[in-house]
């Protein structure tokens, strides 16, 4: 079985895979997830009850999180091990078989970049089963792999969010972050012994890190809408008796949020979510599933809401194994920190998660994606056909029009609003917020051409709102490279790419300055902003093919966030690490050829790190092989002054090679003596402490 | 020719971009700004060193501390300097006609030229840094390494003469030619001889701490 | 023929004959090679260095007894009568010819049958360093001992030449000695004295 992206980014859960590869294109994969459409859970009490009781799980939302991620993918349904697989070969086939095939087909599609036509159409085919399925855009300029849309990730209702909230919020906090680093390396120790394959699980810890550093699903952005919610599930208990009563009062309540929620954004709009409800019944019940029917008919008829159908509840489900489930990979800093802090195992039945699956599938495909399309035309034919077609993006004449067609001689007022703070934003309604809420959602369907064209002409609006801008050049730049990976130039990089990255970190840099002059904050939420620019940029940069020309502009991110980030000790090393990497992929393309047929195969986006060990002479200056031990060591160095032994083992093991035979680097005086010394120390003192409690034990 | 007190941005920084503040180095460096030490090393090829010194200014009174580096850049010494081998490698192969000392776009580098017939080339300036220390670099035709990190003031960057530290490499360059024509010296193997070392340090004393 | 050579000085002739009638070689070609000879040496008798003197001895006088009819051939000189007149033809002639130097003459003895050579450069030398352990024993340059005493022994001369000190043990100059034991008598021609 193929290493999957949810593997991978769970390494720790799967070490069986440890020896494997980092998957292709796993930047793109996270950076797309983290983009993904947010879809907000809202639930009866009763609902929640009755979940409670059947699931011992808080809520539907608790139940639904497991299920974020890439839906197809369906991770959670790969987790099913069964244990007595060799004796009845004929339990593994019965979960339906239809199932059984998505997942084989969706992982097909999931895993390779999409290049055959033959499995594209074999993938749409049976994934996308009624809805005829996407069609694949053909050789555009800006590639898209058709899984990148199937992402979502699943959050808590709205009004919850906002009450939750604080101006003040960062996008991910750098204390939490740390927290979670320090949580999930105590995890590593326990998992892991000293022949554990270790080099995969740095580098998935890595990109566990780096997921985390660049999403939120709680934290709602007044410049951005990648966490605002895109759908909003309503969900009702059929098996309670629930029905068209409550449906209704949901959506009243929902539609009213603007109003009744006090501090609800100025910036946002329930118009722009799409509610689907989601009716929940006993399978067993037919009565219930008439129900369920008719209801959806009448909300479709009067209130003109979709419906899903959840069989929630079925007594045969636990016949058919259970299945433990595992942390979504995209989720809420602060869900991640309670699930490891107070880990409690989920168990589900197999057969729901397979028909969550499915209910999920068709949100995306039949309800979701066409929604954010309609809405993404709508706002194209509105808004900007109109201006490229008079003014062709001249900034004097687009004044010239908002005024006139304004009708009045100030512009402002009609976009920009205050909330309750007496901040200024642009308000949900606005020419310029519907414009970079059009370019992200192109992001988040992969359409990273629109989003770019959509993105660029946005910059000119927004010159004069600094904290719009550094944002919009950020993502101008993130889907260039995230469109046009293979086709990127050491020339496009130089004049636009860095550029545009450069200009926002800029931008973002002196909105920060402003802030921390007028405000006694601690941490200027902005921050948090600049430095998921700079991960972003580092780790998508490093996954562009030719790594020589790109590393440098990755090194040149991760060694900004050491010095200007105020990011923890741990964290810090991750990036020390992450810079070791980026050194170790420093290949020059013309040695490229000269490494063996087996390891231009395995070099797709990270490297082997035993790659061309065999030193010839040209590859002499075309590698940075040096160079990434010395970070390696300087990490080791500061795991070490951690007390990270595990960490500071695998690190000096890495470097083991790199610097055997070498006199004068192994000295006793050195560091790298002293740092071994360090370990046997700490080897020892763990050691006897554990004889001591054995002795001690003992009398 | 190489300014080095230039923005990080600069493209060639790129390659390894600068730390614009070395007081986030823990431990910082304290001392009088205006005595900088060096550690120098010739390196052979198997990335053995041949002859390493650390320079410190002799200036102050006897008996006082001499100002050497830390303890903890000189138990890195070493790994810096193995470290920015992989740039004079890579510097080393690059030939251009239109080489001059200076960044030649994205590669960086201190292009190496076929027209110049002095060791002038050789040189190859700055090629790394860490932290504040920067790193130079001269390659001899033979292809033997000179590396040297400057230590420098404990925020910004070093100050680098290039004239007085490519005469300085220039100088220990003919040294090690005249080291080489010893019948006793085993080529690629440590220079055991005091007298190359103090004449090494001399050369040192007039060229870069003066 | 003899009579001009004779009113010429030994000065003038050694640099004639060094200008005009020299093939030259590069000098770095030379030291290497002298140098790798003694290096090698130093290795095939494991460092015992008292051999290597002796052997470079007997090399150096394999060498002196042909060198000397070159010598005499290229510069057609006549007898010396005193041992004064053949510190200068040593100095002034065959050091100029062969190696492109002067060395000084001192420090006669009182019967005049010893004298020094002091080298203030030494071409064989160039670039050398002793290794420590050679430092104490070695006479790096003995060869030209060899030399000497197998050219003064094809002229009747019987000599000891030895090193006193040399500038590589760390001593302030290089000072080879030679002093004459006899005149082989014996093979003098008849009617010459």
């Amino acid at each position: 079985m193929k290493l999957s992206y949810e593997n991978y980014m769970n390494l720790l859960f799967h070490l069986d895979h440890g020896q494997e590869t980092v998957p292709p294109d796993i930047a793109r994969r996270i950076v797309s997830n983290a983009v993904s459409p947010v879809i907000t859970v809202s639930s009866t009490p009763e609902l929640d009850r009755h979940i409670r009781d059947t699931y011992h799980l808080d809520s539907l939302y608790m139940f639904l999180r497991f299920f974020g991620d890439c839906v197809s993918d369906r991770d959670q349904a790969n987790e099913y091990q069964p244990l007595r697989s060799k004796e009845e070969p004929e339990l593994v086939a019965e979960p339906p078989s239809k199932a059984d095939n998505l997942i084989e087909n969706s992982r097909k599609s999931s895993l390779k970049v999409p290049s055959t036509s033959s499995d594209t159409k074999n993938t749409t085919t049976s994934t996308s089963g009624t809805t005829g399925g996407t069609r694949k855009r053909s050789n555009s300029l800006f590639q898209r792999d058709q899984t990148q849309s199937q992402y979502v990730r699943f959050t808590r209702p709205i009004d919850d969010l906002i009450e939750s909230s604080d101006s003040n919020d960062m996008l991910f906090d750098y204390h939490s972050l740390e927290v979670f680093l320090e949580n999930t390396l105590r995890l590593v120790e326990e998992y892991t012994d000293d022949n554990t394959p270790f080099e995969l699980l740095k580098k998935s810890l890595y990109h566990k890190f780096f997921s985390l550093a660049i999403s939120s699903t709680t934290y709602l952005s007044p410049y951005e809408t990648f966490n605002h919610p895109v759908v909003s599930l309503i969900a009702i208990d059929i098996s309670a008796g629930q029905g068209y009563e409550e449906a209704r009062d949901l959506l009243i309540k929902f539609k009213n949020l603007n109003h009744t929620v006090e501090n609800f954004p100025i910036f946002m709009s329930t118009g722009d979510i799409l509610p689907v409800f989601l009716l929940c019944y006993n399978d067993e019940s037919e009565d219930e599933q008439n129900a369920c029917q008719q209801l959806a008919n009448q909300l479709k008829k009067q209130l003109f809401v979709e419906s899903l159908l959840l069989p929630l509840w079925k007594r045969s489900y636990s016949d058919h194994g259970e299945v433990e489930l595992h942390q979504p990979i995209m989720s809420s800093l602060e869900e991640m920190l309670y699930f490891l802090q107070s880990p409690t195992p989920t168990r589900l039945p197999l057969q729901l998660i397979n028909v969550t699956y499915n209910i999920l599938e068709k949100l995306v495909k039949d309800l979701m994606v066409p929604f954010m399309k309609r809405k993404i035309s709508f706002w194209e034919e509105t808004i900007l056909q109109p201006r490229k077609s008079l003014f062709h993006g001249a900034n004097f004449f687009k004044k010239l029009m908002s005024k006139n067609s304004n009708g009045s001689n100030n512009h402002q007022p009609i976009s920009l609003g205050k909330d309750k703070n007496g901040n200024e934003y642009f308000v949900a309604s606005s020419t310029e917020f519907l414009m970079r809420k059009l370019a992200d959602w192109s992001m988040m369907l992969s359409d990273f051409k629109t989003a770019y064209s959509t993105y660029e002409s946005l910059v000119h609006d927004l010159e004069n709102f600094p904290k719009y801008l550094a944002s919009c050049f950020e993502w101008c730049a993130v889907s260039v490279l995230m469109g046009a990976q293979n086709i990127v130039t050491v020339k496009m990089i130089k004049n636009d790419i860095d550029p545009l990255i450069q200009r926002a970190l800029e931008t973002y840099e002196n909105c920060a300055a402003d802030e921390d002059s007028t405000g006694e904050e601690l941490y200027v939420p902005v921050r948090s902003y600049e430095t998921r620019c700079m991960f972003l940029a580092s780790e998508l940069f490093l996954s562009l093919s030719d790594t020589w020309t790109s590393t440098p502009y990755a090194l040149n991110s991760l060694e900004t966030i050491l010095t200007e980030c105020r990011l923890g000790p741990c964290s810090e090393i991750m990036i020390w690490e992450r810079l070791s990497d980026c050194y170790y992929q420093r290949i020059d393309p013309r040695i490229r050829h000269k490494t063996s047929a087996q390891g231009a195969k395995a070099m797709t986006d990270e490297l082997a790190p035993d790659e061309e060990s065999n030193e010839e002479i040209v590859t002499r200056g075309l590698t940075r092989k040096r160079k990434a031990a010395f970070f390696r060591l300087i990490a080791a160095n500061k795991w070490v002054e951690q007390k990270q032994w595990k960490q500071a083992f695998w690190c000096l093991k890495e470097i083991e090679e790199a610097y055997a035979g070498l006199d004068f680097v192994n000295r006793e005086d050195l560091i790298l003596a002293r740092l071994k010394r360090q370990m046997n120390e700490a080897q020892n003192n763990v050691d006897e402490s554990s004889n001591q409690t054995v002795e001690s034990g003992a009398a | 020719m190489v300014n080095l007190s230039s923005n990080m941005k600069l493209i060639f920084d790129v390659e390894t971009p600068s730390y614009k503040q070395g007081k986030r180095f823990r431990n910082t460096i304290v001392r009088n700004p205006s005595v900088m030490p060096q550690y120098f090393a010739i390196i052979g090829k198997k990335d053995n060193p041949i002859y390493e010194a650390e320079f410190t200014s002799q200036q102050g009174q006897q008996g006082q501390l001499q100002q050497g580096f830390q303890q903890n850049l000189k138990e890195l010494n070493a790994f810096i300097l193995h470290a920015s081998l992989d740039i004079v490698e890579d510097l080393q192969w690059q030939v251009s006609p239109n080489a001059q000392h200076g960044r030649g776009g994205l590669s960086g580098g201190f292009l190496r030229s076929k027209n110049v017939n002095n060791t002038d080339n050789c040189y190859l300036g700055k090629v790394d840094h860490f932290y504040g220390l920067a790193i130079t670099a001269y390659i001899t035709y033979g292809g033997m390494k000179l590396v040297m990190i400057h230590g420098g003031p404990p925020n910004g960057n070093t100050q680098i003469d290039d004239n007085m530290v490519k005469s300085f490499y220039q100088e220990v360059h003919e040294l090690y030619v005249k080291t080489l024509m010893n019948p006793f010296y085993k080529v690629n193997e440590p220079i055991p001889s005091p007298a190359f070392d103090s004449r090494v340090r001399a050369l040192a004393k007039k060229y870069l701490n003066r | 023929m003899s009579a001009p050579a004779q009113s010429k000085s030994l000065k003038a002739i050694g640099e004639d004959t060094w200008k005009n009638k020299t093939e030259k070689v590069n000098a770095e070609l030379f030291t290497l090679t002298y140098g790798a000879i003694v290096s090698q040496l130093c290795a095939d008798y494991d460092r015992d260095f008292q051999k290597v003197n002796n052997h470079l001895f007997s090399m150096g006088y394999n060498i002196g007894v042909r060198l000397v009819e070159d010598f005499l051939a290229r510069t057609a000189l006549p007898r010396c009568e005193n041992m004064v007149k053949t510190s200068e033809m040593i100095s002034k002639c065959a050091f100029k010819i062969f190696l492109n130097m002067t060395p000084q003459v001192t420090n006669w003895s009182s019967e005049k049958d010893a004298f020094s050579l002091m080298l203030d450069e030494n071409p064989l030398s160039d670039f050398v360093e002793l290794p420590m352990d050679a430092m104490k024993q070695l006479w790096y340059s003995n060869v030209l001992s060899g030399v000497l005493k197998g050219a003064l022994e094809m002229v009747q001369l019987d000599c000891d030449v030895w090193f006193v000190s040399d500038i590589l043990k760390g001593d302030p100059q290089t000072e080879l000695r030679i002093k004459l034991n006899k005149v082989l008598k014996d093979e003098v021609p008849i009617g010459e004295d």
